[in-house]
């Protein structure tokens, strides 16, 4: 017979109400179109066609069972049926009201820049962008946006980009890391430039539609894939330093969501420590690669590392720099991070108001 | 402090344009390059892990362009350390990717009755 046990102190600790504690503002909530349904008024007649005569439901899903339904959380789905993230209501009523979270950045994870036909993955960025402004940004004032790009047709992105890339809700372009691209390429310049016109933040969300991994094959586990594309992101990362992206758009600003925090200390000092040695490759980096990150890219905190003993995080944000994280909840998702809960509330209180607050008001402008 | 002494180091016609050569002065290890009329000498020690410059490569540096570009910068004289490629600015003694951080001994050096000299 075993004896009863106490909580655990993760579970018992009184927590902060961040919500009212901070202003807080969370980077990355995954509002989402219910089903293509949702889109067709925004399509043009041909593409509606092409979608109801070849029964089109949607980009692929992920290639992996993702542990839950949908990826999100058993307790996340709308009382009506819809996709979580779709009910705008439910979303407000279980995570923006119970927070108090005072702005939330809506990430979409769709995939249409990904499709293969760059016309149609045009017309699907296009509608789902005016979706999204008109059912989410312009229906509350705590929703900002990032728009799709079909990056695949540079001149299509800039097209989109000049369209709706100055609304003022809009604050970035989504792109997910495992899309088959290496974003630092010069033949997205053009993109970069356009998007640095109007203000917009790159975005590297984690996640793939497509079997773009992180190195070698194609791993056996969810657990796996889940893992390394911390290790795409930092490809994407790389690239975007070397291949001069921010000597071309030296305004442009870069965020990576979810993809882990605690390597970045490693990854800056391995880049400047090859950067001292293969200058002659990259003329163009004038100063080191880690002083370009710190300049112009954030990361959001979900999921944020879990050691056991967080004050080694705290070390590690302190080596990062404490303006670099900014919260985020990844709701619905399974791997959501409770703003009560996640951030260990040992951190110094300043970093704690930088992470929940100012630093998204740093990097967005708000 | 002593006045640094002109030592001769070589004939010039020992050093050619656009050579380097070792040189020793007493306990001190230099590296003599000769770039038209111009002469140098550093210390033969890279600032970073101390390997000999000598074994190096003597180049020019590349200008800091627009992205794309790449375009020798002539008059900037450098040598590459032979194991991890450091780029040694040697009118100067820096190491041009932290001119604050990393900087080895310069002497001054030219030519003189035909004989190249080091001051140390």
């Amino acid at each position: 017979m075993s004896s009863p046990r106490p909580d655990s102190d993760a579970h018992t600790a009184p927590a902060t109400d961040v919500g009212s504690a901070y202003q807080l503002i969370d980077c990355d909530v995954h509002a989402r179109a219910d089903t293509i349904e949702d889109l067709l008024p925004y399509l043009p007649n041909a593409w509606q066609r092409y979608v109801r005569e070849t029964g089109f439901k949607g980009p692929p899903g992920p290639e992996y069972p993702k542990i839950k339904p949908m990826a999100t959380r058993d307790d996340a789905h709308p009382p009506d049926g819809k996709m979580p993230g779709s009910d705008l209501a439910f979303l407000i009523e279980q995570h923006m009201d119970p927070y108090q979270v005072d702005r939330a950045v809506l990430t979409p994870l769709y995939g249409a820049e990904l499709e293969p036909n760059v016309d149609f993955g045009s017309a699907l960025c296009s509608a789902y962008n005016d979706f999204m402004i008109e059912h989410w940004l312009e229906t509350d004032d705590r929703f900002y946006g990032s728009m799709f790009v079909p990056f695949n047709d540079p001149e299509a992105s800039v097209r989109e980009i000049e369209r709706v890339g100055g609304h003022p809700k809009i604050l970035q372009m989504l792109f997910l890391v495992g899309s088959g691209a290496l974003f630092g390429k010069r033949r997205f310049h053009s993109i970069w430039k356009a998007a640095e016109k109007k203000n917009l933040a790159l975005t590297l969300h984690w996640g793939s539609r497509l079997p773009a991994y992180a190195a070698a094959e194609r791993p056996s586990f969810y657990l796996e894939y889940h893992t390394n594309l911390a290790q795409t992101a930092m490809t994407h990362l790389v690239s975007l330093v070397c291949e001069g992206v921010f000597e071309a758009c030296p305004t442009l600003r870069v965020a990576v969501l979810e993809c882990g925090v605690a390597w970045l200390p490693a990854l800056m000092w391995r880049l400047d420590k090859n950067w001292r040695s293969c200058r002659i490759e990259v003329p163009w980096i004038k100063r080191r690669p880690s002083e370009t990150i710190r300049q112009h890219v954030r990361f959001t905190s979900q999921p944020i590392e879990e050691p056991d003993d967080p004050r080694q995080l705290e070390q590690i944000i302190d080596m990062i720099g404490h303006e670099m994280i900014m919260f985020a909840s990844d709701y619905p998702h399974w791997d959501f991070d409770d703003p009560n809960k996640a951030i260990p509330q040992t951190f110094d209180e300043t970093l704690r108001q930088r992470i929940f607050h100012q630093n998204a008001v740093d990097f967005y402008g708000f | 402090m002593t006045k640094p002494r002109r030592t001769p180091v070589f004939a010039v016609e020992d050093l050619p344009d656009g050579t380097m050569r070792r040189a020793t002065i007493g306990r001190r290890t230099l590296l003599v390059i000769r770039r038209g009329d111009d002469i140098f000498a550093v210390r033969d020690v890279c600032p970073h892990q101390g390997a000999p410059l000598s074994a190096g490569i003597l180049s020019c540096a590349r200008k800091e362009a627009a992205v794309g570009c790449y375009e020798a910068d002539e008059p900037r004289v450098i040598v590459r350390c032979p194991w991890h490629n450091w780029e040694i600015d040697v009118a100067c003694g820096v190491a041009r990717h932290e001119p604050n951080r990393a900087v080895v001994a310069t002497y001054t050096a030219g030519i003189e009755h035909g004989k190249v000299f080091v001051e140390c």
